[in-house]
């Protein structure tokens, strides 16, 4: 049955994963550190309507951050590489 | 077919409240099951488990600050490095310092797909020390947000205070989270299957918010900073209308509001719809068909500077009668 509410998280597409193997690809990221890639919808003045975060976290760095002003899904591998390189 | 999630268990509470003594009580209680222990500090009292790993408390803010976008860093490395290795434990169990803010531990669990992939949050847990909940309670704002976001309340060391004092705490407990299950103990010494496997987030398990909630007379006083409301109404609920609203309150009021459950008859439907919410982070589903006779729908809000009148109002509003 369909949400007709519109108050369902959206499922899970493997748009998480690709951005992350794109990221660890790019970046090098060892295999000890955790990328995390989450997209926002956040509602507060001043943020855009939508934004995806990748995070790279441990493997002996700080923690690194990267913010792309597009949902998940229309993500490219160009978009990646233009954020972090 | 998916791999079952890991579930895990979140223990809060202030400062000496008794939260070692339970995660202690669970581990070494014979129940067969094996436990990895996330702990932020290693206080006076000993961990008694072989899989304890320390996380060091890193609050990821994602968007500026901003406590719907805030998540705990330091979880989501910890549980990707610990979900490597499974096969070694049947749940988590997370002790959070009694300073911790529940909110980005909670908010954890839904931003990460793979951290949502492979484990569950069952239930948040949050030991109160009876003695001195009610001197720290209107100082301490951590201690309020831990009772706010509880699923299940221990209220502890009730052996020493007097009955007097222990109804005045049970009040503002009651005024703070009317969702949760208030469990009065002494050491800790709750039964575990009221404390573990709660599924309290389990959108397919819940049939009912609480029996007999929202039935209860409303006594509670409206100057605290943080309230729970409980709405309902027996009049079908118009989608279209319900959806509109609710969205644009938790998009306008989601940093105001801790945690949101609603189970709701939608009008033309024959199965429950069930929500529920942590700040701006919802999710919902379809529960079980209604029993013939009784549908009523309910709402619960808990959070800041909430205007009960005003939301009541509201959520009648959408009704078909309406």
């Amino acid at each position: 049955m369909d949400d007709i509410l519109g108050l369902s998280r959206p499922k899970a597409t493997g748009d998480a994963q690709r951005i992350k193997a794109l990221a660890r690809e790019y970046l090098r990221v060892p295999e000890s550190a955790t990328v995390m890639v989450s997209e926002l919808h956040c509602h507060e003045d001043g943020c855009p309507d939508v934004e995806t975060v990748i995070a790279v976290m441990g493997g002996g760095d700080e923690r690194r951050t990267w913010k792309i002003d597009k949902p998940m899904a229309d993500i490219s591998p160009e978009d990646v590489w233009g954020c972090i390189k | 077919m998916d791999s079952p999630k890991v579930p895990v268990t979140l223990i809060t509470g202030y400062l000496g409240a008794g939260k070692t003594t339970l995660l202690n009580r669970i581990l070494t209680e014979r129940h067969g099951k094996k436990y990895a222990v996330i702990v932020n500090e290693f206080g006076e009292e000993g961990i008694d488990n072989e899989l304890v790993v320390d996380a060091d408390e890193e609050i990821f803010e994602m968007n500026n600050g901003c406590i719907c976008c805030t998540v705990r860093g330091d979880l989501i490395r910890i549980i990707s490095t610990l979900m490597k290795r499974a096969d070694e434990f049947d749940g988590m169990i997370i002790e959070t310092t009694g300073l911790a803010d529940p909110a980005p531990v909670v908010q954890t669990f839904f931003v990460d797909e793979d951290v949502q992939s492979k484990v569950a949050l069952d239930a948040v847990v949050t030991v109160v020390d009876a003695k001195h909940f009610l001197s720290a309670v209107d100082e301490e704002h951590e201690l309020a947000e831990q009772v706010a976001f509880a699923d299940i309340i221990l209220l502890n060391k009730t052996d020493l205070v007097d009955a007097d004092t222990l109804s005045h705490v049970k009040s503002k407990i009651h005024a703070l989270n009317k969702f949760a299950k208030v469990i009065e103990t002494v050491k800790s010494g709750a039964p575990l299957e009221d404390v573990m496997e709660r599924h309290a987030f389990d959108l397919t398990r819940i049939l009912e918010i609480e029996p007999g909630l929202l039935d209860e007379e409303d006594d509670h006083e409206h100057d605290e900073d943080i309230i729970s409301i409980s709405l309902t109404t027996d009049q079908p609920i118009e989608p279209e209308k319900f959806s509109q609203w609710i969205r644009g309150f938790i998009m306008e009021r989601g940093v105001d509001v801790l945690r949101t459950k609603g189970i709701l008859n939608l009008e033309g439907q024959e199965n429950r719809y069930v929500f529920q919410g942590v700040h701006m982070v919802m999710d919902s589903a379809w529960g079980a068909p209604w029993a013939p006779g009784n549908r009523s729908s309910k709402l619960v809000f808990i959070g800041r500077n909430l205007d009960e009148g005003e939301l009541n109002e509201a959520f009648q509003a959408c009704t078909v009668a309406a």
